[in-house]
């Protein structure tokens, strides 16, 4: 099995964070992978004509820079909420997308291909969750079933679809996203700003940093304990690694919602 | 330039005219769906659109292609904003139909506004709207004449607020002048809403006057005047000819003056009629004072906006 040719972190945190709708799936999605190739091509322009550090740093700068402005010129046309806190996480996404160029990606990579079809997913993914919220489709209202829930809207979806979507484009492009003893500390570059943006749960009885902190401390430690226990495990090729460790976020987040 | 480069060059491109290209196009194409579903709506009003700025609590305003007026208002319930479509005939003076749009009342008290038995009292009825029972007008002269027996009189509300509070008046009258109106609220388990609001545990507002220091302005009005001639509450049961007092005085008045009438020994069927109030007073739902009020409120807000726009 072979690397994934598109960013898997930055596209795990997009589809986490902005697969609401079908809109802000296809938007967030086509601003992503255009981060990826911007920060493929500055790569490729800055090589061998400046030191390598100063390479990787402009790389990182330029696409985290590029994503967030462009993700907050595209929100700010279509009139949607911004906030600080939602720049910092699209500053993340270019941050990831550089990531992967410098050091999980090679130059001849077809990073426009792979990336392609996992953003169509990721579109699907937006389709349904919106349908099974509002049961709308880009807006538009289509039928009124008793099954639907707003809570289709929580981040413990984002999650769920994430690892789904990884687990099937893994499995399409017969890629992987694990080491060989099973363990993935990728997973901490996709949960760790997720747990920052949005937390299953709220200490009240704190003043409110001390009880947002609190809440993401014990959200990571119960991530990192399960993920010792999933080295045990044995998934399919497909879903080990990152997969199965939002998945298992995903239900992590379902059970601390009732709190 | 070798073919890598270029390769990449071209997707780069390619991917920013797609970014653009789907940006502008998904805006266009919600846009396209929100007036469609929306068309509906701006039919009504598509023959002529009134200007709603400045204007409190007013959203929209027309008139219909059928020559009636639609207004949506809005008005503090209970839960948060109720927002009210209101249709008036062509004189504006005639409510046709009043449905809520949107509230968040609570389940099964406010948010019974919306049920067909409290809406259906404002179809086909004259504007402004009031509640039954409310006191409009002064009617403290019939105290004028009147020789005041000294003792303590003290009346309660019949019925519990949707709080669970029921307004309780006590008159003091010594050698024939009113000495004394205490005005107090208390819930079942015996919690007194001055003595709440004294403590800070009943607080309506961070600026303003507390309950307690406004229902003491209120008594200390009816002593200072020998009368209830200065608390004239309107249609939403509030006054402005005191300062500082911006609670609903409805029951205040009417527990008073059932005091007073007993005090001059005078038989309350047989006081003076309230002045006939314009408009209509339709029946509130019991438990929900606020979110009924907040209804009432929107319409009469919307009937003053077409008084003073036509």
């Amino acid at each position: 099995m072979k690397k994934a040719k598109f960013p898997v972190e930055a596209i795990a945190l997009g589809i986490i964070l902005f697969s609401k709708t079908m809109q802000e799936a296809m938007i967030v999605g086509i601003l992503v992978i255009f981060s990826a190739i911007f920060a493929e091509e500055i790569k490729r322009i800055l090589k061998h004509r400046v030191p390598e550090w100063s390479e990787t740093i402009s790389v990182l700068v330029l696409t985290g820079v590029v994503c967030a402005s462009i993700l907050q010129l595209a929100y700010a046309f279509l009139g949607w909420e911004r906030s600080l806190k939602l720049w910092g996480i699209h500053l993340i996404l270019g941050l990831l997308c550089a990531r992967h160029v410098l050091w999980k990606g090679r130059e001849d990579d077809d990073l426009l291909r792979q990336s392609a079809a996992v953003w169509g997913l990721w579109i699907l993914c937006g389709l349904i969750r919106e349908f099974l919220s509002y049961g709308r489709i880009f807006g538009k209202e289509m039928v009124q079933w008793d099954i639907q829930s707003i809570q289709f809207q929580n981040v413990m979806f984002g999650f769920l679809a994430s690892g789904m979507i990884l687990a099937f484009a893994n499995s399409l492009f017969k890629t992987k996203q694990y080491k060989k003893n099973g363990y993935c500390l990728d997973a901490m570059y996709v949960v760790i700003p997720a747990i920052c943006y949005i937390q299953p749960m709220k200490f009240s009885a704190f003043r409110e940093w001390i009880g947002i902190g609190l809440a993401i401390f014990l959200v990571l430690f119960f991530f990192l304990s399960i993920q010792k226990k999933l080295i045990f495990s044995r998934p399919a090729p497909a879903w080990r690694g990152l997969p199965v460790e939002l998945l298992s976020m995903g239900f992590l987040y379902m059970i601390l919602n009732v709190y | 330039m070798n073919n890598r480069q270029l390769q990449g060059i071209v997707s780069l491109v390619i991917v920013a005219a797609l970014s653009f290209g789907i940006v502008l196009g998904t805006n266009a194409l919600t846009q396209q769906i929100e007036n469609g579903s929306n068309s509906m709506e701006t039919e009504e009003i598509l023959e002529t659109e009134l200007d709603v700025t400045g204007s409190q609590g007013i959203l929209r305003a027309g008139k219909t292609k059928a020559n009636t007026y639609q207004i949506t208002s809005k008005a503090q319930g209970y839960g948060g904003e109720i927002i009210v479509d209101i249709t008036f005939d062509e004189n504006a003076k005639k409510i046709l139909n009043v449905s809520i749009k949107e509230q968040n009342e609570t389940q099964g008290v406010g948010s019974k506004v919306t049920e067909e038995a409290f809406l259906q009292q404002f179809s086909d009825i004259a504007a402004p709207v009031s509640f039954n029972g409310m006191v409009a007008e002064t009617d403290g002269d019939f105290l004028e004449n009147a020789v005041l027996i000294d003792g303590t009189y003290e009346k309660s509300w019949e019925t519990a607020d949707e709080n669970g509070f029921t307004d309780q008046v006590r008159v003091v009258i010594e050698n024939g002048t009113i000495q004394s109106v205490t005005w107090d609220s208390v819930s079942e388990d015996g919690q007194s809403k001055s003595k709440m609001s004294e403590e800070g545990t009943y607080q309506m507002t961070q600026d303003g006057l507390s309950w307690a220091e406004q229902a003491k302005a209120l008594g200390d009005a009816v002593v200072e005047d020998q009368s209830l001639k200065r608390i004239t509450p309107d249609y939403t049961g509030k006054i402005d000819t005191i300062a500082g007092v911006s609670i609903s005085v409805s029951n205040f008045v009417s527990l008073t003056r059932s005091c007073l009438a007993q005090a001059a020994q005078i038989p309350e069927q047989t006081l003076p009629e309230a002045k006939e109030q314009e408009g209509t007073a339709i029946d509130g739902i019991s438990g929900a004072t606020v979110s009924s009020a907040a209804v009432v409120t929107a319409i009469n807000q919307a009937w003053e906006f077409l008084k003073e726009n036509l």
